[in-house]
């Protein structure tokens, strides 16, 4: 099974998460463990650019961090998603709720 | 004029106000508080227009006047008939012929002649009025009926030993002084200060006893006291704020002489909305109940805070210490369903000590509530539970509890959280009873976790007896009512990649021909999304039972995941009424991402789920639900599948997709539902080298029509 790799970071104010390859039910525990850690204590961004496919696992992932972010007034972007992870976002019908740059230069200062 | 409108206006109140009490369970009570409105109203409009005719019709207008004087006297009659048996309403058959011989007497002194009143005209603005030689007698006698009325009430509230009861004496109480008040100003003091012209309005002096009474004989709880002086004084200080520039808008209208009544009206009544929006959104703002909302966000966020993998005792016991600082009570106890199906104590202690059997007369009248917040002054006072106040007031004693916060399963009690007196001997109020009412969604999965995960300590569940868990998880998946029927062939399965997962499959025996069903995934592997399912499925059955409306049924199981379950959980699926008689399903698309329909008619499967939003990502989903509707002719069928069939993938990280799917459904044409389904499942499973990597939910439904009725 392949598994997928969660490479914190810094970049100005933000932590820099960058995930590659598939997040679904067998790899998902190790996103949501780095964005447990993260999400809701620094400015976050998760930078999606290299995930190979998504299941609704990533989405619940995600989307706990950005809510974890907002009730602690921090910031988290999602950076880059690639066209699977973008899809996968899409479907959920609220691709709003999920605030999303171009790339991590485009973070907001 | 403008005064007699507002006398119209009052009179037409009155009887509106009158007729919204509910009677059940106090009939006589509300039978005789209606008389009194109905004569005040019978009062108002006769003076009124007894004035407004005084000019043009003397004769007409002295009649009127002459009855809406019986009137006024009959209106206290009948509060101070209502004080004799408040708040009970016995029938005194002897007292109530001489109150209705009182009554024709009145109308006789009254009207038969000059006794009460000779003459009355209007001269320019001036209403001049001849008072009969016992005129003054009778004024006051009404006025002394009216106070001996009030007095009675108060007394007898001293007595009650109801303090629901007795805050609804002292409220009609204090509204009849009001109305007493009001009359004496307007027909007395400001004639005798040359004021005469507000002689019409004293017909709606009545209005405040009516209101007063109103308000109280429908109140079953106790008012917050800080809580009715703030709104009190904001209605107030919005009156002087914002009436003031109506008034000075109306006045500058006359001042140009834009006299005309329409004109007058329409702009009164369109500044009344315009100022009316802003005065409410100043209010809103400035002495809202912003502060309180702020509170109970506060309280939900600590109980929804507590660790649910801490063990029952403990978080019980977290529990009852956030419950005890919020509302200050004396003592908390928490009561369980048991295996039995009676209701046993969890907390405090350690031992459950069974305080009422599956039989016991408690449980029928506790499964039958149809609310989830009950105050021990709701029972006393409150008509909705007149068919079992016997036994919900014996409940409450035998508890010493003041208020019961219940935990249903569509009639099934899960959980009864019982909190006693207050230390500071103050009363549940109003503001309490919202507060309950935030957190009852919270305090509901407490009591599930109680009941269905708590009996051993959830990380030994975990670590342990995750195939218990299992057991009990798939226990509660597989408990649905099945779509047994001969017009259909149903099959569904619910598969997880793990022993525990999120999928869910539901269906709801509704009558005869229809079901309701829910098919989907509620995010996040293991046993926390089969934790959170089996809270979400016992949510939707209760709130199928509460809820009419399908979109409102879905917003508000939205409203449960986005604010009662963990952070980041939401649910990808469809809600679904089908209707075997009509040949008709109606279905609300939450995010499920594959509902295919073959009918016999087409050669083709063809996709009709349409666009959708999942639940549990924005508070408010209901401005973006459709429902759809589709006719099913006999022969065809709809596979409704979540996306764990279309997104697995085989070992080069190609989809399975929609397209397999489809080949699969139109190569099952023919063939049972189940067979579908297995059809489905073994092509996904071979195409992704025998491992789906995510939970997979499918329903297969064939309608075959109604043909077996006709044969």
């Amino acid at each position: 099974m392949t598994g997928i790799s969660v490479e914190p970071s810094e970049r100005g104010k933000y932590t820099v998460l960058t995930v590659n390859g598939p997040i679904n039910s067998y790899t998902f525990t190790e996103l949501q463990e780095k964005t447990m850690k993260y999400a809701g204590k620094v400015d976050l961004a998760v930078d999606l650019s290299g995930v190979s496919s998504m299941t609704s696992a990533g989405i619940g992932v995600i989307l706990a961090a950005i809510e974890d972010a907002e009730a602690a007034g921090k910031r988290l972007f999602v950076v880059a998603p690639s066209e699977v992870s973008r899809l996968a976002i899409e479907s959920t019908g609220f691709g709003e709720r999920f605030p999303t740059v171009a790339s991590v230069k485009e973070l907001p200062a | 004029m403008g005064l007699t409108i507002f006398t119209y206006l009052s009179a037409a109140i009155m009887l509106f106000v009158a007729f919204r009490v509910r009677s059940t369970g106090r009939r006589r009570d509300v039978t005789v508080f209606r008389l009194a409105a109905i004569a005040s109203a019978g009062y108002a409009s006769c003076l009124a227009t007894g004035y407004l005719l005084a000019a043009d019709d003397a004769g007409t207008a002295l009649i009127l006047l002459r009855w809406a004087g019986a009137g006024a006297i009959w209106s206290f009659m009948a509060f101070l008939r209502l004080s004799f048996t408040f708040p009970y309403g016995r029938r005194l058959v002897l007292v109530d012929l001489l109150f209705l011989a009182a009554a024709g007497l009145v109308a006789w002194q009254f009207t038969a002649g000059d006794a009460y009143l000779a003459e009355v005209r209007r001269v320019a603005l001036e209403f001049i009025r001849f008072e009969g030689p016992s005129y003054s007698l009778f004024a006051m006698a009404g006025a002394l009926v009216g106070i001996l009325a009030a007095v009675i009430l108060v007394i007898r509230g001293f007595m009650i030993k109801s303090r629901v009861y007795r805050q609804q004496a002292f409220l009609i109480a204090a509204g009849i002084v009001g109305s007493v008040a009001f009359g004496y100003v307007v027909s007395i003091y400001l004639p005798q200060a040359g004021q005469n012209v507000a002689y019409p309005i004293g017909g709606a002096s009545r209005i405040v006893a009516i209101l007063a009474s109103s308000y109280a004989l429908s109140s079953t709880r106790l008012f917050h006291v800080p809580t009715v002086a703030k709104t009190i004084l904001s209605r107030v200080l919005l009156i002087a704020l914002f009436g003031a520039p109506l008034g000075l808008l109306v006045g500058v209208m006359l001042l140009f002489r834009l006299s005309m009544l329409f004109i007058v009206l329409a702009a009164g009544f369109a500044g009344f909305i315009l100022i009316g929006r802003a005065a409410d959104r100043f209010a809103q703002s400035r002495f809202g109940s912003a502060r309180d909302e702020e509170s109970r966000e506060e309280l939900e966020a600590a109980i929804a805070h507590i660790d649910l993998s801490a063990g029952r005792e403990s978080v019980l016991g977290e529990l009852s210490g956030i419950l005890a600082q919020e509302f200050g009570a004396q003592w908390f106890w928490m009561l369980s369903e048991d295996d039995a199906g009676g209701l046993s104590r969890v907390f405090p202690g350690n031992d459950e000590v069974v305080v009422a059997n599956a039989d016991s007369p408690i449980i029928e009248p506790l499964a039958s509530l149809d609310r989830g917040v009950v105050l021990k002054t709701d029972i006393v006072a409150d008509p909705a539970f007149a068919l079992h106040k016997t036994a919900l007031l014996q409940f409450f004693e035998t508890l010493g509890a003041e208020a019961l916060i219940l935990a249903k399963e569509g009639r099934r009690i899960i959980g009864v959280f019982a909190l006693g007196p207050k230390r500071s001997g103050v009363d549940y109020s109003v503001l309490d009873y919202e507060s309950f009412q935030a957190i009852h969604g919270k305090l509901f999965v407490v009591a599930y976790y109680v009941r269905h995960v708590a009996r051993e300590s959830l990380l030994a569940t975990v670590e342990k007896e995750i195939g218990l868990a299992d057991q009990i998880v798939r226990a509660v998946q597989e408990t649905i009512d099945p779509i047994r029927h001969p017009a259909v062939d149903v099959a569904f399965v619910c598969q997880s990649t793990r022993q525990l997962g999120g999928d869910l499959y539901d269906s709801v025996r509704l009558s005869e021909h229809r079901w309701f069903f829910v098919v989907g995934d509620v995010s996040g592997k293991g046993l926390n999304a089969a934790m959170s399912m089996v809270i979400l499925k016992s949510m939707i059955r209760t709130l199928l039972r509460e809820e009419k409306d399908f979109i409102k049924l879905v917003a508000r199981t939205n409203a449960f995941i986005k604010e009662q379950l963990p952070r980041g959980t939401f649910f990808a699926g469809a809600f679904g009424f089908i209707a075997l008689d009509k040949g008709s399903v109606y279905f609300i698309n939450c995010g499920i991402p594959a509902v295919f329909f073959h009918s016999p008619g087409l050669e083709t499967v063809i996709e009709v789920q349409g666009d959708g939003k999942m639940l549990g990502f924005v508070k408010n989903i209901e401005p973006y639900l459709k429902t759809r509707k589709l006719a099913l002719p006999p022969g065809s069928s709809l596979v409704i599948s979540t996306d764990g069939i279309v997104e697995s993938e085989n070992v080069r990280g190609e989809r399975y997709g929609k397209e397999r799917l489809v080949r699969i459904i139109a190569e099952s044409k023919g063939t049972s539902a189940e067979d579908t389904i297995k059809a489905i499942l073994k092509s996904a499973t071979s195409f992704s080298d025998g491992k789906i990597e995510d939970d997979v939910t499918v329903v297969a439904i064939n309608y075959h029509g109604r043909k077996e009725k006709r044969a």
